[in-house]
């Protein structure tokens, strides 16, 4: 009986033994299987960490790439452009300086006619007029190459209000549908400008104001002091000083976002075709800026456009300008004209000569050499153009010094940007004539030069 | 002492595969038999550092594997932990007379049976 139970025991204990390891090899299969899950789970995790790191870094490389190719056509953009305008200001320079020769040639005529005309005889207004006339053309050849803008300007004190005034009333009379309703500031506004190319950015904001008011509609325009404090809370970084302001509002179609962008670059017109240059805006930029000053407009589409200028008021006091009267000086003495252009030969001369000066020409470089050196010692002044084919002014003139140290040289030229581009002293601006020029101007610079003491002319 | 070489003797096989599965997962390296002359030869080819000595065995039994072995010099100081499912008093008595160091009884839990070894390995 004992052995009995204790063979049932041992099998007993045999039995759960096998139940036991069992059960254990089940926990730690179970174990192993929870930590293999844990481990992939970080491995995962990892896994997940990782590739929002690449999203990440994928996303920044394609930003940066996008940023790169704006950047690029944007860089490629600039080039077209600037390329444009190198070749627009070469076309420009060129056609300038043909133009104004032709009206030299004009001008030269008027006043051969002008000088044997009575002023009493009803013909001299024509004359006049005709005058008048070619000086609105030479301007009309700045203002349309505006952006070419190196032609030497004559700064000197101006009066905003006054040029205001002047300028509204040539335009508000061909713009009747237009009401103007202006507000000048108290005093006369002074800035430090050249005339015309000032006259040039008032009128071509007129022009685009009444451009956007094609069914009428009011051309608000004020002037007025404002201090350097101001200037910079409008988000502009000026000088330390006080600036005059010139406000052209118009509740006209106003612009498009895209076309607020786009205003200032050349070429760019919202105008019909002829009725545009692409010109005005970038111009009217360039000569604010030219002037030390800033411009600056804000717009809303079927509200209309406000433009405003700041310019450096001047502390100069503005001198009436005398009404000029022409006065002729002449003189006896030999000068020399060079010149490729026939017709300005044939005009220069016939002035001159009627002036009573002894004329000798040529119509080039070596030519002009040959007659000094043939009359060495005879000719008083040299007249010589700086842009001719061949030999240009500024070698001539070189090589006419070496003949004679002291020989007297008046440029001219109808180019307005020749005087800098020949290396040309512009601090002696008595040493050149910009064409077409009237008779009384080159009169007097002719006597000024002769009348020059030897030595001192031929810097 | 430092305890490397396990042989394990036991004729069930799920408990030998078992235990063997455990001690080499923990580093030991295991030789397994399941009958007693087998036993023997394993026990004088692998010396291991201790044994796992199952006393009802096919062939010579758990006892007298155990007396040969205490009774040889080349394996009288190997450990020999004896481990059976017969728990009578007088069948421990027999078992640790016959040179037994330790004499634990089935049902056992692997961590106690490992608790034993190490005690050996901590002398």
């Amino acid at each position: 009986m004992e052995q009995t139970r204790a063979i049932f025991d041992e099998l007993e204990r045999r039995r759960i033994q096998e139940y036991i390891f069992n059960l254990e090899d089940i926990q730690d299969t179970t174990q192993d299987l929870i930590s293999e899950q844990k481990e992939l789970e970080k491995k995962v995790e990892d896994k997940n960490l990782e590739l929002r790191k690449l999203k990440e870094k994928l996303k920044e490389e394609l930003s940066e790439r996008k940023r790169a190719e704006t950047e690029k056509k944007n860089l490629e953009y600039q080039f077209l452009q600037s390329q444009k305008l190198e070749a627009m200001g070469k076309l420009g320079g060129g056609i300038a300086h043909d133009f104004n020769n032709i009206l030299t040639a004009i001008q030269g005529n008027i006043s051969l006619m002008m000088m044997v005309t009575d002023p009493a005889d009803p013909n001299w207004r024509q004359l006049n007029n005709i005058e008048n006339i070619i000086e609105r053309g030479s301007r009309l050849t700045s203002q349309i190459l505006g952006y070419v803008r190196k032609g030497k300007g004559e700064i000197r004190p101006l009066s905003l209000n006054r040029l205001v005034e002047e300028t509204l009333d040539a335009f508000s009379r061909t713009r009747k549908q237009i009401v103007v309703r202006k507000t000048l500031c108290p005093g006369s506004a002074c800035i430090n400008a050249d005339l015309s190319q000032m006259e040039q950015v008032l009128v071509n904001l007129y022009i685009n104001a009444a451009d956007a008011m094609p069914d009428g509609g009011d051309l608000f325009l004020e002037t007025g002091y404002i201090s350097h404090d101001d200037m910079t809370k409008r988000g502009l970084h000026p000088k330390q000083r006080r600036y005059v302001s010139l406000t052209i509002a118009d509740n006209g179609v106003g612009m498009d976002p895209n076309t607020q962008k786009r205003i200032f670059e050349p070429f760019f017109t919202t105008k019909k075709r002829g009725k545009g240059t692409g010109f005005g805006l970038s111009s009217v930029l360039g000569i604010v800026e030219d002037h030390g000053g800033y411009l600056s407009f804000y717009s809303v589409e079927g509200q209309g456009t406000t433009f405003e200028v700041y310019l450096p008021e001047s502390e100069e006091v503005i001198k009436e300008q005398p009404i000029e009267i022409e006065t002729f000086v002449g003189g006896t003495e030999t000068i020399l004209v060079v010149d490729d252009e026939e017709t300005n030969i044939d005009v220069i001369l016939r002035l001159l000569q009627a002036l009573g000066y002894q004329v000798v020409t040529a119509m080039n470089g070596e030519k002009a050499l040959a007659v000094f050196e043939s009359l060495m010692g005879s000719v008083d002044l040299v007249i010589l153009d700086l842009i001719m084919p061949g030999m240009g002014g500024a070698q001539v003139c070189e090589r006419l010094r070496k003949i004679d140290p002291n020989v007297k040289v008046l440029f001219m030229s109808g180019c307005e940007t020749a005087f800098e581009d020949f290396g040309l002293n512009e601090e002696d601006p008595k040493h050149y004539i910009q064409k077409p020029f009237r008779v009384g101007g080159l009169s007097r610079k002719v006597r000024e030069l002769i009348d020059t003491e030897k030595g001192q002319a031929a810097k | 002492m430092s305890i490397k070489k396990i042989l394990i003797v036991d004729d069930e096989i799920p408990i030998h595969n078992y235990l063997k599965k455990k001690f080499t997962k923990l580093g030991y390296e295991v030789s397994v038999a399941d009958e007693g002359h087998s036993a023997l030869d394993r026990a004088f080819l692998f010396l291991p550092d201790i044994l796992l000595l199952d006393i009802k065995l096919p062939g010579l039994n758990g006892i007298e594997v155990c007396k040969i072995l205490k009774s040889d010099e080349k394996t009288k100081h190997i450990p020999i932990i004896m481990l059976s499912a017969k728990a009578q008093t007088e069948e421990i008595e027999e078992g640790l007379k016959a040179g037994a160091d330790k004499y634990l009884c089935k049902p056992i839990g692997f961590p106690d049976i490992l608790k034993e070894i190490r005690r050996f390995e901590d002398s």
